[in-house]
């Protein structure tokens, strides 16, 4: 049955006053005091988190790389040598491995990771490729093979 | 809502399957499927549809799924999967057209038990290390093992620079090289 009165017109507004609170409320709920529970006081403090949550993005690259330079910097002091001398010794040698392989080698393969310290090492001593001096012990290079 | 929102609220966690499923044989997770739908309701006409043309193929064509169908008056369509782990997905298919259905029974009939999350991860292995994971011992001798303590060669200081005199005698020894290969290439 159709209504035909004024009140079609008459327009069901709003009423999702509770479920956009509880939206913001439910991100503040490991907040302290009045702003976990209040939305007025809440939602300056949800933003600001949601906020840095999106600065961090940017942040959490620069952090989580400078984490794996020191990772790999403890391995190469407990082996004896220094990552920087790591680095060049990889750009002769053509060895591509970038950071993140670098750490995950010295936690998970550490023999791998030790056999990139002595090659470090050798290169430092005499170069690898020159007809001076003896070879280094315990060095394969490709002119050998 | 945000991406953030949407996660926290949903969780995360780490790709995984149920029993190792798929590393030897495949076994497929739906366990049972329930079709429940209006038999006069417009918005089920779709459902109905599906259940008139696809149906029973698909019944046939996985004979493991158990296929539940549910005419209930003045409900709104939906689908709800259940998996062998326990896991459930529910799907509204309200005023969805029958293609709609296939793609969603479709998505059902893949899906193993576990929540939509976020992956942490992309990749997963439960045996990260094949040379075993670093120890404190891994890169020392193992002579330390027998050692008698105190052991004065152990306890003695390690020097961090090397002493005027190591330089000097390194000094002399690749002076003597050079000597030498410069002798040797002009003989």
């Amino acid at each position: 049955m159709v209504i035909t009165s004024p009140t079609l017109f008459a327009r069901a507004r709003g009423g999702d006053r509770f479920w956009k609170r509880r939206r913001v409320v439910s991100l503040s709920a490991h907040f302290y005091g009045r702003k976990r529970n209040c939305y007025t006081i809440a939602i300056k403090y949800v933003n600001r988190a949601l906020r840095y949550n999106t600065l961090a993005r940017r942040l959490r690259k620069s952090d989580v790389r400078e984490l794996w330079t020191t990772r790999i910097s403890a391995a190469c002091t407990e082996l004896g040598t220094k990552y920087p001398d790591m680095k060049i010794m990889m750009d002769d040698s053509s060895i591509a491995l970038n950071r993140n392989m670098l750490q995950n080698l010295a936690i998970w393969e550490p023999r791998s990771f030790r056999a990139l310290a002595l090659l470090t090492k050798s290169r430092q001593e005499v170069g690898l490729n020159s007809l001076e001096g003896p070879s280094p012990a315990g060095v394969v290079t490709r002119g050998m093979l | 809502m945000t991406t953030k929102t949407w996660n926290l609220f949903w969780g995360s966690n780490f790709v995984r399957a149920p029993l190792q499923n798929g590393v030897g044989r495949y076994v497929q997770q739906l366990q049972r499927i329930t079709f429940k739908f209006c038999k006069t309701h417009g918005g089920s006409k779709g459902m109905r549809e599906y259940i008139e043309k696809e149906l029973i193929g698909f019944a046939r064509e996985n004979p493991g799924v158990v296929v539940y169908v549910k005419p209930r008056r003045h409900r709104s369509p939906c689908l709800k999967a259940e998996y062998l782990n326990g896991g459930e997905e529910y799907i509204s298919t309200h005023v969805n057209t029958c293609e709609d259905i296939v793609k969603w029974v479709e998505y059902l009939r893949g899906r193993s038990g576990y929540p939509v999350e976020r992956l942490r991860k992309y990749h997963h292995t439960d045996y990260p290390s094949i040379q075993g994971p670093w120890t404190p011992w891994i890169h020392r001798h193992p002579g330390i093992n027998i050692k008698e303590y105190p052991c004065e060669e152990l306890s003695a200081v390690q020097p961090t620079e090397i002493s005027a005199t190591q330089k000097l005698l390194e000094l002399y020894e690749q002076q003597k090289q050079q000597q030498e290969g410069v002798g040797s290439t002009t003989s």
